[in-house]
């Protein structure tokens, strides 16, 4: 039972670092009206990605308890914001490559759309007992919609990612800005993958590693935007000294 | 190659470079329509300094252009003069045509970049 607790608490740290990591940026409010779409958008994914965790917490607390009907009602609402995560994704990088928010929300509806159908066929399709073993409870469904998952909800963010990537790596973009969002994107990436894992996998001790990668995930996006000293130090330029009228001295003239 | 002509954008794109300290060539706003009036004419048509003066008559007044013509574009071989009033743009003014549409691009590039950095959050 002790792998139970363990894995309640990777979520617990999951879900409270990434409502920590919202509550952090609020600062960033007041940059400029371009960048606030992008802000919301990141923060409602790292919502969902804490709301996912909340109920994954809840619901290995519940099995902790022997309380398998919370288990299975819990395992279900985590299909939702699962499903919702690529939603303000798709928003984040359509809107920051096009710039137009109506293409954004139109893509990003889409995507919304299609996730709540996802949820509603895990709702309305009878689950299987789970298998409980030391480290959770695993609900097997991957063979039935994982597929479908797959197909649009994780290949078209992933492929965003990509896009947006290789994007910002071909723009002369300051170095600042450039390790801020590549490691938004990395983290963005490690955090989608890793909880696709977590819902497909079968073997607990998988289920238990990614879940400590989505965690690892959280840790970057923190760093994107609360970077140590020492690599803030390397990523700011030399402070600026006032020379611009001084005469300069030929130091050849002899 | 259909070259169309945007005067206000011609201009935008010449104040950029002259706030890069680039205030010849590809930032100055008369070069730069002359060269793609030229250019959209081609080397088999002739262009009437009428119809250059057409779009640059916001800018300048029909002597500094006509001074142009003289001392830049003749002299540099861009442009050879077939008739009064009628100039024929040459092989090296299409490869400074050529460098002028570049420098549009490059602007275009960069104002991409500036208002993806604005939209980064």
């Amino acid at each position: 039972m002790l792998g139970l607790i363990v894995n309640a608490s990777i979520c617990a740290s999951i879900m409270l670092a990434s409502l920590g990591f919202i509550i952090a940026m609020r600062g960033s409010e007041d940059a400029g009206a371009q960048s606030k779409p992008t802000l919301y958008s990141f923060k409602l994914f790292w919502l969902l990605v804490g709301l996912l965790y909340f109920f994954e917490f809840v619901r290995i607390i519940a099995v902790y308890n022997g309380n398998f009907e919370i288990d299975k009602l819990l395992f279900e609402l985590s299909i939702i914001p699962f499903s919702l995560m690529s939603a303000p994704l798709v928003y984040f990088v359509v809107y920051l490559v096009k710039g137009s928010k109506s293409a954004s929300t139109i893509f990003s509806l889409a995507v919304c759309v299609f996730g709540l159908c996802f949820s509603a066929l895990v709702f309305l399709t009878p689950l299987e007992p789970p298998t409980l073993t030391y480290w959770s409870s695993m609900y097997d469904i991957g063979d039935l919609f994982f597929p479908l998952y797959i197909s649009v909800l994780y290949i078209l963010p992933i492929l965003l990612i990509i896009g947006l990537l290789v994007v910002i790596i071909k723009r002369p973009i300051p170095k600042r800005i450039k390790y801020r969002i590549t490691l938004s994107l990395v983290a963005i990436s490690l955090v989608l993958d890793f909880s696709l894992v977590d819902k497909i996998a079968q073997i607990p001790e998988l289920q238990v590693a990614s879940r400590i990668f989505v965690l690892i995930g959280v840790v970057f996006a923190f760093l994107a935007y609360f970077p140590p000293m020492s690599i803030k130090e390397r990523l700011e330029p030399p402070p600026h000294y006032d020379y611009e009228y001084e005469e300069e001295i030929d130091e050849d003239r002899d | 190659m259909k070259i169309e002509i945007d005067v206000d954008f011609e201009a935008e794109v010449a104040s950029f470079y002259q706030s890069l300290g680039i205030t010849q060539g590809p930032g100055d706003v008369q070069y730069r329509l002359i060269l793609l009036v030229l250019a959209k004419n081609g080397e088999e048509r002739i262009t009437r300094f009428s119809e250059i003066r057409r779009y640059t008559d916001e800018f300048a007044d029909r002597g500094s252009i006509g001074s142009k013509m003289k001392t830049v574009f003749q002299l540099e071989g861009l442009v050879e003069r077939v008739e009064r009033g009628g100039y024929r743009i040459t092989k090296k003014g299409m490869i400074a045509a050529r460098f002028i549409q570049m420098t549009s691009e490059f602007y275009k590039k960069v104002k991409m970049t500036e208002s993806l950095i604005e939209r980064i959050p």
